[in-house]
């Protein structure tokens, strides 16, 4: 059984009454649920008699150190089986890491740890290595985002990765880590044994001086199949040293985040090699990037490249216009492995997204998510989009957020809703303005079409 | 939770002042989407972007608004901007506000956001004298 609240006050009443369920429960998570150190006793007891209890997720209450210290004391019972624990923002300082040391050293089930959002530091965290270090330790994903660690904290977590063939999954993002360290890191990655899956290091202070070593571990650990470098400055110049490794034919890449990077449309040429030649390629992310239409149009020539297995991209703001349209759509109209399309915050205009709309009609295309929130649409659009919505039965979420539709707009798209051909599940509607009218429409709209999300 | 009865007390009586005004979305909904004064405290703007974003209902697990700003003023400096402006009308600020904008960055496992704090000048819709979407912000 599960228990799953997020952002509940919780009174005594309430508390004792879910302190029952909880002694029966293999999840619980009570994320924002305005707990302090005091439930932590009580939770404690839970650990303690709750065989059962794989996951506890306690993000976003001030539990603080002394919290930490209660709960460890159900934490470090025998019995205590507990695999995934979550405790970020969690109020936490150096003092809690000495405690989660000692679990660490004393469970062998803990298999994940998510402490982000605390101010461990770098002290902090070397305590928390010593943990890691511990034979006993099995733990397999550690996330520390932003946990104000320096540079400092490498060598003491290259140490634990040598020690720690069991790691799969690390996160160390928005912490100003700089190139040395980042290097360091990368160079111990390559010498640990660990199969890592999942490396994040978003908004760490990489610039393009890393990214020869990041692409060493690409070519280096064909296990690695979600990086996360977004919110660097590497540039264009160091996005051409990370496609070293990701054209490597050991890297097995599937998810690639490079959000808001520098990235220009010179970037779009080396992207599009990767985006052709890396069939294991899942789920890209350039947003806030400054690729314009002519980068654009480098990707979507790669897309049709019979070997782009590509699932899901995220475009969102980078500088498209209507111009870059006709290349998208005829990607949608051949590829077939497309299935999320971000592409919101660019100004496409009516003329853009009733191009798209062409390709999407092809029955090739396989999208089912697209998001279009800020493109400069209007009321002129949305016949061609309410075209779409009765005759594409596998597009089921359709997001036109932060659009002025107007009355007329809405209602048109309200007219293909009520169509039974329309197999829309979630019509994301966000901040869009209107009258009295179409209020009464979508509410006679939520009876009529219930397995429908009008989302606004 | 980081938010004070006192403040949904207060929203909840501007939502019966305004019931009067029966189009969607409302003063109400405004408040509740872009308005957090004063600015809910918070570890960093990433987190205060996942939290708020969770608290104020539009971030579910596979259901992420892409996009959210929140303004840090006394709502009262916005419906001023408001005032006598006929229905419908975008309205922008004189003055400039602390703002945070949330970006979703990730929808899997859950949604993840980046926040970012500018100082801004903001353009509101308005409806029955009162802002009823944020259009945009900007320098």
């Amino acid at each position: 059984m599960d228990l799953d609240i997020q952002c509940e006050e919780m009174n005594p009443s309430r508390w004792a009454e879910l302190l029952s369920t909880m002694k029966s429960c293999s999840t619980i998570r009570l994320d924002d649920c305005n707990l302090s150190s005091s439930n932590c006793k009580d939770l404690s007891s839970i650990i303690h008699t709750n065989p059962s209890l794989k996951e506890l997720k306690l993000n976003n209450n001030e539990l603080g150190d002394a919290g930490i210290d209660y709960l460890s004391k159900g934490l470090l019972t025998p019995s205590c089986s507990l695999q995934k624990l979550w405790l970020q923002n969690c109020n936490l300082t150096s003092a809690s890491c000495e405690t989660l040391r000692s679990v660490l050293s004393a469970q062998p089930s803990l298999t994940e740890l998510h402490v982000g959002d605390n101010k461990l530091g770098t002290a902090g965290v070397k305590v928390l290595c010593q943990g890691l270090m511990n034979p006993n330790c099995k733990l397999q994903k550690l996330q520390l985002e932003y946990c104000e660690l320096t540079a400092d904290i490498v060598e003491a977590l290259n140490a634990a990765l040598q020690a720690k063939p069991t790691l799969k999954e690390l996160s160390l993002s928005n912490n100003t880590l700089g190139d040395t360290a980042v290097k360091q890191l990368c160079r111990g990655l390559v010498e640990a044994s660990c199969d890592l899956e999942l490396l994040h290091l978003e908004n760490c202070g990489i610039t393009s001086d890393s990214c020869r070593d990041i692409s060493a571990v690409l070519s280096n650990k064909p296990s690695l199949l979600n990086l996360a470098v977004g919110d660097n400055k590497i540039g264009d110049a160091g996005l051409a040293l990370l496609c070293q490794g990701l054209l490597h034919p050991n890297c097995k890449i599937q998810k690639l985040w490079l959000w808001d990077c520098d990235l220009t449309s010179a970037s779009c040429k080396d992207l599009s090699r990767v985006f052709s030649t890396k069939e294991t390629l899942l789920e890209v992310s350039l947003i806030d990037n400054n690729l314009r239409d002519s980068g654009m149009e480098m990707l979507c020539q790669a897309l049709k490249d019979p070997k782009a297995h590509l699932q899901e991209l995220w475009v969102r703001e980078c500088g498209l216009t209507a111009a870059c349209c006709k290349a998208v759509s005829s990607v949608l109209s051949v590829n077939k492995h497309l299935q999320v399309l971000h592409i919101g915050e660019n100004k496409l205009g009516n003329a853009g997204v009733e191009i798209l709309c062409e390709g999407l009609l092809h029955p090739d295309c396989n999208i089912h998510s697209l998001w279009l929130g800020n493109c400069d649409i209007t009321a002129a659009c949305c016949a061609t989009l309410a075209n779409v919505m009765v005759t594409k039965q596998n597009l089921i979420e359709l997001d036109l957020s932060y659009n002025t539709l107007e009355d007329e707009g809405v209602m048109k798209l309200c007219e293909a809703v009520r169509n039974p051909n329309c197999k829309i599940q979630q019509l994301i509607l966000y901040d869009i303005f209107w009258g009295p009218e179409v209020n009464d429409e979508l509410k006679a709209l939520e009876e009529a079409r219930p397995d429908v999300k009008i989302i606004s | 939770m980081a938010m004070s009865s006192l403040w949904w007390t207060a929203i909840l009586l501007l939502a019966l002042t305004v019931s009067m005004f029966s189009g969607a979305p409302t003063y109400q909904d405004f408040l509740q989407r872009h308005m957090d004064f004063p600015r809910t405290p918070s570890s960093d703007d990433n987190n205060y972007c996942n939290v708020m974003m969770m608290q104020r209902g539009m971030s579910f697990p596979g259901r992420c608004v892409t996009h959210n700003t929140f303004v840090h003023t006394e709502p009262a400096d916005l419906t001023s901007v408001c005032t006598n402006q006929p229905d419908d009308s975008l309205c922008t600020s004189g003055q400039h506000f602390p703002v945070t904008v949330c970006n979703l960055i990730r929808s899997h496992p859950t949604c993840a956001y980046s926040g970012n704090q500018f100082n801004h000048r903001v353009r509101v819709k308005c409806a029955g004298d009162l802002p009823v979407v944020l259009d945009s912000t900007f320098q």
